[in-house]
C-alpha cells in the first residue's frame, strides 16, 4: 500500500501546470480556472489562453440526428458555460482577445457581451447566408471600429440546397463582406477539406473586389470562376488556395494571359477529373511568374504522356524561377495500349532531379477498362482520400486519409489487406471493387 | 542486449533491477547510460527526485508499455483529445491525487513522454467542465481573493459590458 503524498495541484510548478493545460482548450481553461485563486488567475490570463477562443462545441455527427456534409456538427457552448463567458470571462479579458471563432446561435450574444479592442480575426461557423448578411449590417454588433479592425475572416456557411436562391445569397454576402470589412487581408470561405461549397461568381456584382485582400481560400464551381478571381479585382492577392469543382474548356472568353506578379503561393485542388491540363492549368500557372509555393492536386486525362517529373519540369518548374516549395498529388489517366506505357521505374527516373523531395509513383494498366493510370505524389500524402489503390500500392503511412477505394483486375491477397490496414490507421470508409477470387 | 539489467536507486535509498530497454523509455536515463557509458550490472543510477513508491509505479508503467511504438513528436496543432486513455492506464491511474501529481513530476524529471502524456490528460479530464468552486473543492485550493478584490473585478466587468 502506497503512502499518500501531500502534494496538490496548487503545489505543482507553473511549468507542469502549463503542460497539463496544453491538453485543454482555451475555453475549458478559462471557464474552470479563472477566479480559482490569484495564482491560477495569473496563469490563465497569459496570452496563450486568451488570444484565440473557439466559443463552440464540436460534436461527432453520429451522436446527434442532423444532416450535415461534415463528420462533425458545431453546436453552441452549454448555456451555463456561455453565460459565464458573456457575463464574466469575456469582459475580463476583452482587451487581450485577438481571434474569436463563433457559431451561429451564440455569435450575437458574444459580440454584444463586451468590446474587443484588439480583435483582428473572426471565424463564423455553421452560419446561414441571410443571418450573416443581417449580422454584418447591424451597427450595434459590427461597430465602425470593429469593421476596420477585422483583417481576417473565416466564414463557414451552411450549404443552401436551393441553388438559385443560394447563388444570390452567396453573391450578396461575399460582396457585403468586402464593403463591411474595409481592411480585410484574409478571407476563407468554407475552408474545411470536407466542404462542398463551390461558388459560381460569374454573376457577382462588380463590387465584389478588394484592394486589401492578401489571402483567399475558397471553393469555386468552374475554372472560369478562378479566372474571374484573378482578373485584377483582388490586385494585392499573394496567397490563393482554391478548390475547383470542374475544370473544362468553355466558350466564355476570359483572359488567362495577364501576369500575376503579386501571387506568391497557389494551391489548386480539383474535384472531378479534367481534360484541360495543357489548355487551362498550364497557361494559368505560366501567369504566376513570382510564385514561391505551389501545391497541385488533380486528376487529368492525358493523350501523349503521363504527367510525370519531366512534364512538371517542362510545363511548370522551368517557368517559375522563384519557386521554393512544390507539393503535388497528380493522377493521370491514359487510354492507350500497354506497349506505350512507361514503367514505374521510368516515372521514378523522371523525378531524379527533384532533390530533397520524397516522391511516390505508381503505374497501373487495366486491361479490361483499356486504360492506364499513373499516380505521382510528394510524400507525405495530404489528401483525405486515396482512390483506386491496386496491388502495386507502394505502402507508407497515410494519417490524413479517411476514405480509401481498393480496385484491381487482379485478385487481392491477404498480405495486401494487412498492408492497407497498416498504412491507413484512421480510415473510416473503405470500398472494395474486385471480382477476382484470391489465390 | 535483451534482458540486460541496470539498477535504479530511489531518493530513499531503495534499488530496483530494471531491464535496460524498459529503463530507456526514460530519456533522462537513456542519456545517462549513453553519456556515462554505464553498462555494468553493478552500476547504480541514482534518481534523487523520485521516491521508492513512485519509482515502483513508474517501473510498472514502463514494463507494461515496453513494446509501445515511440510516441509522436509534439504538435501544437494536434487535436486536444483527452478521451484516448487506454483502460489499462485508466486503472493504473486510479490513485490518490498526491500520487498522480508525484507521477507527473517523476515522468517530467525522467522525461518519459508517454507517462507524462497520460497523467497530464488524466488531470486535464478532472479539470474539464468544472466551475471554479468545484475546482477548489476537487483540488483543495483556497480562494485567496479578498471580498474587496472580487467586488473590484465584478465592477470592472460591468464597466466593460456597459461600454
Amino acid at each position: 500500500m502506497m503512502n499518500s503524498s501531500l502534494i496538490q495541484l496548487n503545489d505543482l510548478p507553473t511549468e507542469i501546470v502549463l503542460i497539463i493545460l496544453k491538453y485543454l482548450s482555451n475555453v475549458d481553461v478559462l471557464y474552470s480556472l479563472m477566479g480559482v485563486n490569484k495564482r491560477f488567475n495569473k496563469i490563465v490570463h497569459n496570452h496563450t489562453f486568451t488570444d484565440h477562443l473557439d466559443l463552440f462545441r464540436i460534436v461527432p455527427k453520429h451522436l446527434i440526428e442532423m444532416i450535415s456534409t461534415s463528420k462533425y456538427c458545431i453546436l453552441p457552448l452549454l448555456d451555463p458555460i456561455l453565460g459565464r463567458f458573456c457575463s464574466e470571462i469575456l469582459p475580463e479579458i476583452h482587451d487581450k482577445i485577438k481571434f474569436l471563432n463563433l457559431e451561429s446561435f451564440s455569435m450575437e450574444r458574444v459580440l454584444l457581451a463586451t468590446t474587443y479592442p484588439d480583435l483582428f480575426g473572426l471565424g463564423l461557423y455553421g452560419i446561414e447566408g441571410e443571418t450573416a448578411i443581417d449580422l454584418f449590417s447591424d451597427p450595434n454588433i459590427f461597430t465602425y471600429s470593429l469593421k476596420n479592425q477585422v483583417s481576417s475572416l473565416v466564414i463557414d456557411m451552411n450549404i443552401n440546397t436551393n441553388e438559385t436562391l443560394a447563388d444570390d445569397i452567396y453573391a450578396l454576402l461575399l460582396t457585403r463582406i468586402f464593403t463591411t470589412f474595409r481592411n480585410l487581408r484574409l478571407l476563407a470561405v468554407n475552408p474545411s477539406p470536407v466542404s462542398y461549397l463551390y461558388l459560381s461568381i460569374n454573376n457577382f456584382p462588380s463590387t465584389f473586389n478588394s484592394s486589401t485582400l492578401v489571402e483567399l481560400y475558397v471553393g469555386l464551381s468552374s475554372f472560369n470562376d478562378c479566372l474571374l478571381i484573378l482578373d485584377g479585382r483582388f490586385n494585392q492577392l499573394s496567397i490563393f488556395h482554391v478548390k475547383i469543382e470542374t475544370i473544362r474548356c468553355s466558350s466564355l472568353l476570359i483572359n488567362n494571359k495577364e501576369k500575376l506578379p503579386n501571387l506568391k503561393s497557389f494551391a489548386l485542388y480539383t474535384v472531378y477529373c479534367t481534360n484541360s491540363y495543357n489548355e487551362l492549368i498550364v497557361p494559368l500557372l505560366h501567369r504566376m511568374t513570382n510564385l514561391e509555393r505551389l501545391d497541385l492536386s488533380f486528376a487529368g486525362y492525358v493523350t501523349k504522356s503521363f504527367i510525370d517529373g519531366n512534364n512538371l519540369k517542362q510545363n511548370i518548374i522551368y517557368h517559375m524561377a522563384l519557386l521554393k516549395k512544390l507539393t503535388f498529388n497528380i493522377r493521370s489517366f491514359w487510354f492507350d495500349s500497354p506497349m506505350n506505357i512507361p514503367s514505374n521505374e521510368d516515372i521514378q527516373q523522371a523525378f531524379k532531379d527533384f532533390k530533397d523531395m520524397h516522391i511516390i509513383s505508381c503505374v497501373d494498366y487495366f486491361q479490361k477498362r483499356k486504360y492506364s493510370q499513373c499516380l505521382v505524389y510528394s510524400y507525405p500524402y495530404k489528401l483525405q482520400h486515396y482512390h483506386e489503390i491496386t496491388n502495386q500500392f507502394p505502402g507508407g503511412l497515410f494519417t490524413c486519409v479517411h476514405e480509401v477505394i481498393l480496385y484491381d483486375e487482379y485478385p487481392f491477397e491477404h498480405e495486401f489487406f494487412l498492408r492497407i490496414a497498416r498504412s491507413f490507421p484512421l480510415v473510416e470508409k473503405l470500398t472494395l471493387i474486385n471480382k477476382k477470387k484470391k489465390n | 542486449m535483451a534482458g540486460h539489467k541496470i539498477k535504479l536507486q530511489s531518493s530513499d535509498g531503495d534499488t530496483f533491477d530494471v531491464e535496460v530497454e524498459i529503463a530507456k523509455q526514460s530519456a533522462t536515463i537513456k542519456t545517462m547510460l549513453e553519456d556515462l557509458g554505464m553498462d555494468e550490472e553493478e552500476d547504480v543510477i541514482p534518481l534523487p527526485n523520485v521516491n521508492s513508491a513512485i519509482l515502483k509505479k513508474v517501473i510498472q508503467w514502463a514494463t507494461h508499455h515496453k513494446d509501445d511504438p515511440p510516441p509522436p513528436e509534439d504538435d501544437e496543432n494536434r487535436e486536444k483529445n483527452t478521451n484516448d486513455i487506454s483502460s489499462w492506464d485508466q486503472d493504473f491511474l486510479k490513485v490518490d491525487q498526491g500520487t498522480l501529481f508525484e507521477l507527473i513530476l517523476a515522468a517530467n524529471y525522467l522525461d518519459i513522454k508517454g507517462l507524462l502524456d497520460v497523467t497530464c490528460k488524466t488531470v486535464a479530464n478532472m479539470i474539464k467542465g468544472k466551475t471554479p468552486e468545484e475546482i477548489r473543492r476537487t483540488f483543495n485550493i483556497k480562494n485567496d481573493f479578498t471580498p474587496q478584490e472580487e467586488e473590484q473585478i465584478k465592477k470592472e466587468n460591468e464597466w466593460c459590458e456597459e461600454k
